[in-house]
């Protein structure tokens, strides 16, 4: 589904001395089927952006639109309801919504509520633990018995199940180890090739992350749109990512360094998996 | 939808009032809330009007903040004052329909109370909203002292208020986590049938409970590990300082006690 943002702006707390304006002057375009990472430092506006795309939060100015529905001031939360059906959301650390006594059950819980009979959502629920890699002698013990790690797959699983278009994951990997981490992006992804009508926005700290699987990178600076573009567009300039508070992808960083003291300007520095890396190394050696 | 309450808010400040010692400030409201009650005789309820009024102005809370966070207690005093609006009997009849009449003593009767209310709900509300939780069970504490020799816990008591304190800001943040969170999975809290909104509520209040238990054991690890034994011995680290400020406001209000009582003894109601 595309999405698009005009002249979208947030304040919380509107009217009270705690007022803050996150989010001014926000525009943007997404295409159907396209992974975007949202990198930003911290507060720059991230999650109170993508909160908007699935009426969590309500823009305070400007519109939202997402296929065919809009997002405005006053959209009633029934419409909100059939939005939320396309866009499903993976808060950070979402192993904090698990309620049910048993994992099947509380990834059920998603698709009962958007009218699937329970037949329909067990079915659905089951086919997305298994591809989180929850096994089936699982499906009937607590959710609260299980490792951190795997209370965070079912509570992934529980989004997958409403079977959104659009799945957005705030820092879905926050506090895990580095497989961890690993296992999830890569599920993750696989999610997003299963159909081209799935999208990804991804909202995240790691450069890496952003440049191996998105296809768009949104850079955000205190609740305004800095920069955008594909990862190779982005990761090109370094300083002005660096005034921004942000890093490079450290392949981007390994390849610059060899370039600056090799003097070599045939280096490609845009690199993003360690594979091409090395191969650009090699390259470099003359042993290709 | 949390966003608005402004019960046990703080909101920070420079005011005369936020500077006062919280001590000053829970003696204050102690005797306003004493003597208010004492007696009902209308010049108490000015007097209380006045000081709240003045009280409110030295403050400096944001009105416009202030009166969208009164909406709850508003409706509750406007139900008081329509209660007794119906149900006082004195007086002559004022206005008559074949179902009820509203006699004069209604009117005033209601009108008292709800100003009664009113204005005890804004001196208490005043004194959250310009103190921090830290600052005002440290206060609570040391006026409690006096029963720590009658064996009365009291800085256990004040620990386990300034804890709570300290975490109400976490579980209202947490509660609207939560909240946001399985409305993305489609739960439903404004719509259907009572029942169904009840049980729409338990996928909040089970995540929210789990949290907290583990917060807790964690908290009291923490307080383990770093040696706390309780308040035999132990020093303050934030210290109260009584200002000549504050024994003017104290003096204010024990005036107003005592015109109370002038007036409770010399007045008869
Ligand atoms: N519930 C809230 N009430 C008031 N202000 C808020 C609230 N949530 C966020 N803010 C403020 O809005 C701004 C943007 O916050 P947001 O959470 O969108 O940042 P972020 O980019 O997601 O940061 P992080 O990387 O730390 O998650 C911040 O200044 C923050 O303090
Ligand atoms: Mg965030």
């Amino acid at each position: 589904m595309q999405i698009t943002a005009t002249d979208v702006a947030y304040t919380y707390m509107k009217d009270t001395p705690f007022e803050k304006k996150a989010l001014h002057n926000f525009n943007i375009r997404l295409k159907n089927h396209t992974y975007t990472a949202i990198i930003g430092q911290t507060g720059s506006g991230k999650s109170t952006f993508v909160q908007l795309l699935n009426g969590l939060l309500k823009p305070t100015e400007g519109e939202v639109t997402i296929g065919d529905w809009k997002i405005y001031k006053d959209t009633k939360e029934k419409e909100l309801y059939f939005i939320r059906k396309r866009v499903g959301m993976v808060f950070q650390f979402p192993e904090h919504q698990l309620f049910d006594e048993t994992v099947l059950k509380d990834v059920m819980y998603g698709p009962i509520n958007f009218g699937k009979s329970k037949k329909e959502a067990e079915e659905i629920s089951k086919e997305m633990l298994t591809l989180v890699g929850i096994e089936p002698d699982l499906y009937e013990r607590s959710p609260f018995e299980l490792s951190g790690g795997q209370m965070r797959r079912v509570a992934i699983a529980g989004v997958l199940a409403i079977e959104p278009s659009v799945l957005i994951l705030d820092e879905p990997t926050a506090g895990l180890d580095p497989q961890g981490h690993e296992g999830i992006m890569n599920i993750l992804f696989q999610w997003y090739k299963g159909s081209d009508e799935r999208s990804i926005i991804l909202v995240t700290h790691q450069m890496e992350d952003a440049s191996r699987y998105a296809e768009h990178i949104i850079v955000m600076d205190k609740g305004e749109l800095a920069m955008e573009g594909t990862p190779e567009e982005v990761f090109a300039q370094q300083k002005e990512l660096e005034a921004l508070g942000l890093g490079i992808p450290e392949t981007v960083k390994l390849l610059k360094l060899l370039k600056e003291k090799s003097g070599d300007k045939k280096i490609n520095t845009v690199k993003f998996t360690l594979g091409d890396t090395v191969e650009e190394i090699l390259s470099f050696l003359g042993k290709d | 939808m949390l966003d608005h309450v402004i019960i046990g808010q703080y909101v920070p400040g420079k005011s005369f009032v936020h500077r006062m010692d919280p001590r000053a400030k829970l003696i204050c409201l102690m005797l306003f809330v004493v003597f208010l009650f004492i007696s009902r005789h209308p010049f108490v309820l000015i007097g209380g009007l006045i000081l709240t009024t003045t009280a409110f102005y030295y403050a400096k809370i944001p009105l416009r903040f202030y009166i969208k966070g009164m909406r709850f207690i508003v409706i509750i005093i406007l139900f008081t004052f329509i209660l007794h609006l119906f149900l006082t009997r004195e007086g002559p009849a004022i206005f008559s329909t074949p179902i009820f009449t509203i006699y004069l003593g209604g009117v005033t009767q209601g009108g008292f109370m709800a100003t009664r209310l009113l204005v005890l709900f804004i001196m208490a509300s005043l004194l959250t909203l310009t103190t921090t939780p830290v600052a005002l069970t440290d206060g609570l504490e040391t006026l409690m002292k006096p029963l720590k020799k009658l064996g009365v816990p009291t800085h256990e008591l004040a620990f386990m208020m300034s804890i709570a304190l300290r975490f109400i800001p976490t579980l209202l943040d947490e509660t609207a986590k939560i909240i946001k969170a399985q409305r993305a999975r489609g739960a439903n809290f404004t719509q259907g049938s009572l029942w169904n909104r009840l049980k729409a509520v338990i996928p909040i209040f089970i995540p929210l409970f789990v949290q907290s238990f583990k917060r807790a054991e964690d908290l009291a690890t923490a307080m383990e590990a770093r040696g706390y034994e309780g308040g035999e011995g132990r020093t303050k680290f934030r210290l109260l300082t009584w200002l000549k400020k504050d024994t003017y406001a104290v003096i204010v209000f024990a005036l107003y006690a005592l015109i109370v009582l002038i007036v409770k003894i010399g007045g008869g109601n």
